[in-house]
């Protein structure tokens, strides 16, 4: 047998070289012996392979394409084994790569190790740097949610503000707009230009590292080694270290994040880069120069560090070097600091500060940092709720956005709520959580202003619910800021019929009141109250509670000023048949000052559909006012449920029809 | 730890002598340790790829819904379409379509060929040949594969060509399983399946 394999490695060797190759790769000279210090080249050229072996299993279940790629990683991430592992391998040892490279350049600048004659190979690691943030950037854009998506489109904004950018930012995105080719040319950059351009200088890299030997700062006092096995065993070491890092943080976060997909027409007010590039991110905003701040400055920045080999040759040069990229990584880290700590502002918890011009500095970070966060809330409630519509529906072929996000209420509701009512009314749940409304007035010099004028309108969190009824017929909350607070209505006749009459009710009294608001809030037929009205139905407090609507609890009956049914009249107050059901509250938010609803004393509400004959002219489109009605009532939370319910509805509607069109017939033959 | 070392490392390397052991211990561990780091993450990547051989059909919640037939059954025409002289007819299969992360109800997945055997008695073949899996057509009195010149009876058994070359097709063309039940409805229902091709037993592919 040992003859055999003898005979064989002979033969390999006399045709490939390889023991001399191995022996040259393997006993390399190390003056001065191994050393921990020497493990980042190796550190970086082992990740690198990790993101070439996770990368490659990643392309073959990723698809680029603006209908797919969302899609494809969606599927990586939830439904393929172990998906979610390879995909957070691959995202955090990328990572682990960014922050590496400063490391491996400050240990190259620490030791000397650029100056002659390693000049060419330190600017090779320069390039290789250059690539790695490349290989970063062009990666971020491929999931195609909404962060990457955003974040990307910046970069690629800022392309074009050189001499000639215009066209560079044609080429990179493939046309004027984001699309399919924008993804399969940063695809091709990201899986096929960047990587072999990386291996072709990482080549040369470490050919030149091999030509000029390991550099070390004088240690007489310890013995040289070879690089086998002591230094290899520290690189090891030092790569099983990095791989348990990346694997201890995948595990932790179960995989990289992804966001909802990305939807060209829906702004995210939290696009920010990968954290890597915040310092460049932050670096824009301080200059009101995006040309300075995103070129100049970066390519000053980089141009130095080119020149550093040149420096050296000066006296004290080196010193300079040192001191110039010790600062340089403070500062990029300084202001990744900064960024971080600017977007959680809100959070923190921040004593008001009572001099004026640090006021109003602390007022305009909170206001950022909270758009930031309810952003990033939004987009984390939006990817659950795509979750449970794909296992729902399944994605359809035209892509998860355009089908079944483009028409779920529950993630196109509250997009068209900030965008038209939140500027007066609020959604916030028990906990506070939602969307926030509009901020308490403030005067110039940002104190709050005592008794603002109406500026809000009621929160509309559960509305038409039983709860909703019974606050807003409490004498202690109708006139709150979540209710008619600050409304004209707070010094209205309902607020004051309420103040009045509902306060301090005899058990009897109260009783009728719990019926009331029994029947006035089965008048919406909620999703979420259908057992709680099929009980009232079937134990008379449904029947009890219409009667009582027309009876006076004290001396006023809800029918004296509302219409309810048969009972009561039009142009008072705000129709009570049919309250909160689809078609009632569709028609409030179309015209809330016809007749039937608030009429003259509309408060400020604009009238969002107020000609149905042609939707063109209205202020939301029929598809909008669809979605906004279902979020509101809560129509599709269960989709399961709604599912059954549209199929019953419709049901029903076929029968109707058919008996019309019996009636009809029988008419005829009449 | 190189600090206390007497003996240089490079000439024990050289020479063989000197801290064999230690050498060899590190040698192994710089082996171990290196190949460990090497092969994680191509396991990494292996889980995810060998996905496809565990993966089993699933149907989102909204078509979860019975199609009105029995489990796995699809159908395909109504009696009444097919011609009463026997003559094969070939009919979409339309099912639900599952492509990795797309889900689409009601598309077409395959066809077969229907034809009647008696007043309401049917036999329905897979157009799959089962020689290589290109599609048969019925062409005259037989049904011919275009690749390598399988041919079918009308019962779907292996014809014999009268110019002497073989029919390669392992097998007769695959026939599929019909609900009787709905067939007395007056209605084809199909179990509709595809088989590994070029053997001689009939295996689905599942």
């Amino acid at each position: 047998m040992k003859v055999v394999i003898a005979g064989f490695t002979n033969w390999l060797d006399h045709r490939t070289g390889y023991r001399q190759m191995m022996h040259e790769a393997l006993y390399e000279h190390v003056p001065g012996g191994s050393s921990w210090m020497y493990i980042w080249g190796s550190m970086l050229v082992f990740a690198f392979v990790t993101q070439a072996v996770t990368g490659i299993f990643l392309w073959m279940s990723y698809s680029a394409g603006s209908q797919n790629a969302w899609e494809s990683v969606y599927y990586i991430q939830n439904e393929m084994q172990g998906g979610w592992l390879l995909r957070g391998v691959h995202h955090y040892m990328a990572q682990a790569m960014v922050v590496l490279l400063p490391v491996h350049l400050l240990q190259v600048v620490l030791y000397r190790a650029y100056s002659g004659p390693r000049e060419m190979n330190y600017w090779t690691g320069l390039v290789l740097m250059l690539i790695t943030l490349g290989l970063g950037l062009t990666g971020y854009l491929l999931p195609w949610d909404q962060k990457g998506y955003w974040a990307t489109k910046v970069a690629t904004e800022l392309m074009s503000l050189p001499p000639g950018g215009a066209y560079i930012q044609k080429l990179v995105v493939g046309g004027e707009n984001y699309g399919h080719f924008t993804l399969t040319r940063f695809f091709a950059m990201h899986a096929g230009v960047l990587p072999a351009l990386l291996v072709a200088v990482l080549g040369l890299h470490l050919t030149l590292f091999r030509r000029h030997g390991v550099t070390t700062l004088p240690q007489k006092w310890r013995d040289d080694e070879y690089f086998w096995p002591g230094q290899v065993f520290k690189d090891a070491v030092g790569c099983l270290a990095l791989l348990g890092v990346v694997l201890y943080i995948t595990i932790d976060h179960h995989g990289a994040e992804l966001g909802p997909p990305a939807e060209p027409t829906e702004a995210y007010g939290a696009a920010r880069p990968e954290w890597y590039y915040l310092f460049l991110f932050q670096l824009l905003k301080k200059f009101h120069n995006e040309f300075v701040g995103a070129i100049v400055v970066p390519g000053l920045v980089m141009g130095f560090l080119f020149a550093l080999p040149v420096v050296a040759r000066i006296k004290y040069g080196h010193v300079v070097n040192v001191v110039v990229i010790i600062t340089l990584i403070i500062g990029a880290g300084y202001l990744t600091y900064e960024a971080i700590y600017h977007d959680q502002y809100a959070t923190l918890d921040i004593e008001e500060p009572s001099d004026t011009k640090a006021r109003l500095r602390h007022l305009e970070r909170v206001n950022a940092s909270r758009e930031y966060q309810e952003a990033r809330h939004l987009a984390e409630h939006e990817y659950e709720r795509t979750r449970e519509l794909v296992s729902f529906y399944g994605i359809p072929k035209q892509g998860a956005a355009s089908s079944i996000v483009h028409d779920d209420p529950e993630i196109q509701g509250p997009r068209i709520f900030k965008r038209n009512c939140a500027s007066c009314h609020s959604y916030l749940n028990e906990e506070g959580e939602g969307i926030a409304g509009p901020r308490a007035p403030r005067d110039d010099e940002g104190n709050l202003v005592e008794s603002p004028e109406a500026y809000a309108a009621p929160n509309l969190y559960g509305f038409a619910t039983r709860q909703w009824f019974v606050d807003i017929l409490d004498p202690k909350k109708v006139a709150d800021h979540d209710m008619f607070g600050s409304t004209s209505h707070a010094e209205g006749d309902m607020a004051a019929f309420v103040k009045d009459e509902l306060d301090g009710l005899n058990p009897d009294q109260q009783r009728k009141l719990e019926q009331i608001v029994a029947a006035l809030s089965a008048e919406a037929s909620l999703a979420s109250q259908i057992d709680d009205d099929a009980k009232a139905l079937a134990d008379g407090t449904l029947e009890q509670g219409r009667a009582a609507v027309a009876e006076a609890i004290d001396s006023q009956a809800c029918t004296d000023c509302h219409k309810f049914h048969d009972e009561g009249e039009l142009g008072y107050g705000p129709d009570l048949t049919g309250y909160g059901s689809y078609e009632w509250l569709y028609g409030l938010i179309a015209n809330p000052a016809h007749e039937r609803f608030y009429g003259d004393s509309n408060d400020r509400m604009p009238l969002f559909a107020e000609h149905p004959e042609t939707p063109s002219l209205n202020l939301l489109s029929p598809h909008e006012m669809d979605m906004l009605v279902r979020w509101l009532r809560g129509d599709d939370r269960d989709l399961a449920l709604a599912a059954e319910r549209r199929k019953l509805a419709d049901a029903m509607e076929t029968v109707t029809e058919a008996q019309a069109s019996d009636s009809a017939e029988s008419d005829e033959s009449n | 730890m190189s600090e206390t070392k007497t003996t240089p490392a490079v000439s024990s390397a050289e020479t063989n002598g000197g801290e064999p052991r230690r050498n060899f211990l590190m040698s192994l561990s710089a082996t171990v340790v290196g190949a460990a780091v090497g092969l994680i993450p191509v396991f990494t990547g292996l889980i995810a790829f060998l996905d496809p051989l565990s993966r089993k059909r699933k149907v989102p919640g909204a078509y979860a819904a019975a199609s009105g037939g029995r489990e796995g059954f699809v159908k395909v025409c109504s009696l009444e379409a097919l011609a009463v002289d026997g003559s094969p007819q070939r009919f979409a299969v339309i099912d639900n379509q599952t492509d990795a992360w797309n889900f689409t109800p009601a598309q077409a997945v395959g066809s077969v060929y229907v034809q009647r055997t008696g007043n309401s008695d049917v036999r329905v073949f897979n157009t799959t040949c089962p020689h290589a899996g290109c599609s048969v057509a019925f062409t005259g009195s037989a049904y011919h594969c275009p690749c390598h010149n399988s041919a079918f009876n009308l019962d779907g058994t292996k014809l014999q060509s009268t110019t002497g070359r073989e029919n390669p097709s392992p097998r007769p063309l695959d026939e599929l399983e019909v609900d009787a039940d709905k067939l007395s409805d007056g209605e084809v229902w199909v179990k509709y399946q595809n088989f590994y091709t070029g053997r001689e037993e009939q295996i689905p592919k599942s």
